[in-house]
């Protein structure tokens, strides 16, 4: 492959982390949805697998809890890169996005000759990533109540529990019939899209699917780095960070019990 | 229970055991022999069934055992074809019998004579041997039941006719659980209304094959017990009964619990099963004031289990019922929702993605003929 470049697209850290968010999702899928498809043989099955309920349960709460560890870290690590580092956010969602999908509709239907040209991140990673954040969100939220259902009833109605498990369970599904679909297709079958894997790019591929970032690194916009500017936030915000990990910790480790 | 465990005595209940193993081993092998074909019963009746002469005999314990037959109550029991030496086989050598041995009681003639039943009844003896009451019998507890102490000796009667009467047989020996059967809703039904359907021993417990209730695996098999008829709808509709409790149940937390444990038992089972809530011998209707699950007691009930729990915690469990707009709305409307955005987001993705996949494909196949036009097109 001679003379064929190569963009970095994510560091190490990302990469070890789309590794544990698929490993706590699928484990948490698999344990889920056998308990909420309990009749059904194939999740009988995986029970059996798993060593019983009792196992299962044990599993489904230990990668909830990894999971919820892993988007504290995510949290901190995005408002370091934002706010410490200046990266631009480039996975906020822009007007410019839905004017891509609409474009990517026009071009699929032959009423334009040109498929849009997507930056960074295009509309539909900013789907899937915007719907994993959202998702979670509701599955932790509804999957703590769960679990602490004594807690929770002291101050909602026993009802607020039954609503939880529903929404847990519907939420999960949704989740699930998303990946095997969208990110599927995307990641996998239209294009497989090494990059979360590899960290970086090609430049054939970039100029495929990223043409407008490609077109940014060429012109070499590299944003003024101030190192005086980066210790005085850094020294605001580990520390603060550092103690709103502990709180939470301290929090989480209150309320959850295995 | 007020049963009372018997004198432990090693050699009858060796002798018994050993009887019983054996009989058991040749139940199959060897099969009963041409019935009553050597005595004849006119040989036992004149000392036997004459009543002016009640034969008094005491046994080697000191007991004494009336030896006085009447005729007339095996003639009209189910065994009514049979012959004294039929069940009496160590009466076919004849008269005088044989000694008994040294220091036998009554119970000991009860035990050893109870061996004789498998000779025509060997699927009856094999789901005894496994069962508890068989397993204090060979402990060496003479006060187990043998098989005349539940279904009579010479007066066996039909048992599908007799459903009070089986639950008094149990209550012989089980006297505080037969008084709290007889003041549920399942023993009034049985005993004073002779219904044909309300459970009796039997129905949950079984008969012969009688399990130890307080194993994990008669816990984790107890809701497909009450399930026999909770969920059938035609017998539930006679008594205005919902059929629907162990869907719901089976629905809920503790149901899909159960319901996978059994698939792969390990430990103890903590969910709970019907009993755990509703009560099993004593259990009434579920609005009498006395019902754990009454609105004043489920609270009680809860905590058994979930310590600490308090007033609004009772609300999670939606009661055995369907959601619904009246009967919790949120629950029904949050299912609504999803039942709507799971196939309708699903949906708008397949479309999208079909239509991407179309075109990806119908592109690729027009682009070499653009290619070949674009060519010819630059060639001069």
């Amino acid at each position: 492959m001679e003379g064929r470049r190569y963009y970095q697209r994510f560091t190490i850290p990302l990469l070890m982390e789309h590794w544990l968010l698929a490993l706590c999702f699928t484990m948490l899928a698999l344990t889920g949805l056998s308990q909420m498809f309990s009749t059904y043989s194939w999740a009988k099955a995986v029970v059996a697998l798993m060593g019983g309920i009792e196992q299962v349960r044990f599993i489904h709460r230990l990668f909830g809890l990894i999971m919820i560890l892993e988007s504290i870290y995510h949290l901190l690590a995005w408002a370091y890169r934002t706010v410490v580092l200046h990266v631009p956010f480039t996975m906020l969602p822009r007007p410019q996005d839905v004017k891509d999908l609409i474009g990517v509709i026009k071009y699929n239907l032959g009423l334009s000759e040109e498929r849009p040209r997507f930056d960074r991140y295009s509309y539909e990673q900013k789907v899937e990533y915007w719907a994993m954040v959202w998702g979670t969100i509701v599955m932790v939220g509804t999957g703590l109540m769960l679990w602490r259902a004594d807690l929770v009833t002291r101050v909602l109605p026993g009802e607020a529990i039954a609503v939880a498990r529903v929404i847990h369970g519907g939420e999960a599904l949704l989740a699930v019939l998303a990946i095997l679909t969208w990110h599927v297709y995307h990641a996998h079958i239209r294009h497989f899209n090494k990059s979360i894997f590899t960290g970086k790019m090609s430049e054939e591929e970039m100029e495929e699917e990223h043409p407008l970032e490609l077109e940014r690194l060429r012109r070499g916009a590299i944003p003024n780095v101030d190192r005086a500017s980066i210790r005085r936030k850094q020294a605001i915000f580990i520390p603060l960070a550092s103690l709103i990990v502990v709180l939470l910790l301290v929090g989480l480790g209150h309320l959850i019990q295995f | 229970m007020t049963m009372a465990r018997a004198r432990w005595a090693p050699a009858t209940a060796t002798l018994t055991l050993a009887a019983a193993v054996l009989g058991l081993l040749l139940a199959e092998a060897a099969p009963p022999t041409a019935f009553g074909a050597e005595v004849d019963d006119a040989a036992c009746f004149p000392c036997h069934n004459n009543p002016k002469w009640r034969m008094e005999f005491t046994l080697p314990s000191g007991e004494t055992l009336s030896l006085y037959f009447d005729k007339d109550k095996l003639r009209g029991s189910v065994h009514g074809a049979l012959h004294c030496v039929d069940c009496h086989t160590d009466k076919l050598s004849g008269f005088p019998h044989d000694k008994l041995p040294e220091g036998w009681d009554r119970r000991d003639l009860t035990l050893n004579l109870s061996t004789t039943c498998q000779r025509c009844h060997p699927q009856a003896h094999r789901a005894i041997a496994e069962s508890v009451h068989y397993g204090a019998l060979a402990e060496g507890n003479r006060a187990a039941p043998a098989c005349t102490d539940c279904h009579g000796a010479h007066d066996v009667q039909p048992v599908d006719q007799a459903r009070a009467a089986l639950v008094q047989r149990c209550g012989g020996c089980h006297q505080d659980i037969y008084d709290a059967y007889a003041r549920s809703i399942h023993g009034v039904a049985v005993l004073q209304r002779g219904s044909p359907d309300a459970a009796t021993c039997a129905d949950c417990h079984g008969s012969h094959k009688v399990r130890n209730p307080q194993a994990t695996e008669f816990r984790a098999r107890s809701p497909w017990i009450c399930a026999r008829c909770h969920a059938n709808e035609a017998m539930m509709s006679k008594y205005g009964l919902s059929a629907d409790v162990f869907r719901t149940y089976l629905a809920d937390f503790h149901g899909a619990t159960v319901a996978l444990f059994r698939e792969r038992p390990s430990g103890r089972l903590d969910a709970a099963v019907c009993y755990d809530c509703h009560g099993s011998h004593s259990i009434v209707t579920v609005d009498a004031v006395t019902s754990p699950v009454s609105t004043e007691n489920l609270l009680k009930t809860c905590q058994r289990c979930h310590p600490g729990t308090t007033s609004n915690f009772t609300g999670a469990w939606l009661g055995h019922h369907r959601p619904s707009p009246r009967r919790f709305p949120a629950v029904y409307y949050a299912r609504l929702a999803y039942k709507v955005l799971i196939p309708g987001v699903i949906a708008f993705f397949i479309i999208v993605i079909t239509w991407d996949m179309v075109h990806g494909i119908v592109q690729r196949m027009r682009s070499p003929r653009l290619e070949r036009a674009r060519i010819k097109e630059e060639e001069p």
